[in-house]
């Protein structure tokens, strides 16, 4: 079972109900196999933009990270789910990155003038290829000779 | 000859030492056998010292929930990702940032057209007006 990320926006309501609807949600990840590492309160805030949803537009929302494994085919309905249930403003599911080692810093490599960047170098590269593939389709007249007898 | 540390070797005075040792030498006999303890198999006393990216350097993974974070890399006035010439990340952060931030304002946590005015008065990581490399206009 992948993890996955939730961002929930609720509507801006009192502590009982958004325990309510928070318990919703849980419940429905539990129902389809799943279970929950993380609920994340972030408070609430302004949100970016005026967001109509369940014909409503929206001005201020409560922010939720729920943390969670399912497996990936009972996503799709979850994510369904989510989209009916009319408290919730907005929801947006990823997955959570595998621990990816992080690559070594280039940027002093990047810094250093182009004729000594590797990128650069292997963009040459390709162009003198391209230079020599086109100069071998050339047709050559091999005559021997360094003019040219015939009219062309 | 400021820039060069005391332990280092200073390349200017050996240079004029192997000078004289040769020219000696070459007196002395006809066999000529170069010897130098220094300048040779040194590292290059030229060698500017590695530069690290900011976000390297403080060894941190960009995340979607820092918002904070996030908006430092975007333009104040319309929200646009600043260019890895302007920020000074390395290659991999930059793509990383780019995504985070994309994330971000695809959850609702950040603005598309500019930043959130709480952050106006963020300490700024570099100057859009002296890029690390130059622009392209
Ligand atoms: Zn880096």
């Amino acid at each position: 079972m992948p993890s996955y990320e939730l961002c929930l926006l609720f509507k801006v309501l009192p502590r009982p109900e958004i325990t309510q609807c928070l318990k919703r949600t849980a419940s429905k990840i539990f129902e389809t196999g799943g279970f929950i590492r993380r609920i994340d309160n972030l408070g609430t805030a302004d949100t970016p933009w005026k967001i109509s949803s369940h014909d409503a537009i929206h001005k201020q929302a409560s922010y939720f990270i729920v943390e969670f494994d399912v497996p990936s085919s009972a996503l799709d309905p979850f994510n369904n789910y989510l989209s009916r249930d009319i408290d919730i403003i907005k929801r947006t599911i990823f997955k959570v990155p595998e621990n990816i080692p992080q690559p070594a810093c280039t940027l002093h490599e990047e810094l250093k003038p182009p004729a000594y960047r590797s990128e650069v170098k292997e963009m040459i590269a390709i162009g003198k290829r391209k230079r020599e593939k086109e100069a071998r389709k050339k047709v050559q007249f091999n005559t021997g000779l360094d003019y040219m007898p015939f009219q062309r | 000859m400021g820039r060069f540390r005391t332990n280092r070797f200073n390349p200017w005075t050996n240079l004029q030492k192997t000078i004289g040792q040769k020219k000696t030498e070459a007196i002395d006999g006809d066999v000529q056998v170069f010897k130098s303890e220094h300048l040779v198999n040194i590292p290059n006393p030229y060698e500017k010292e590695k530069r690290l990216c900011i976000l390297c350097k403080m060894n941190i993974v960009p995340d979607y929930k820092n918002t904070r974070m996030l908006s430092q890399f975007i333009s104040r006035f319309t929200g646009r990702i600043y260019g890895r010439h302007i920020t000074g990340l390395c290659r991999h952060k930059q793509d990383h940032v780019e995504k985070e931030i994309k994330k971000s304002r695809e959850a609702g946590l950040m603005p598309f057209y500019f930043r959130n005015p709480e952050f106006s008065h963020d300490p700024k990581l570099f100057d859009p007006d002296n890029p690390f490399r130059p622009h392209h206009y």
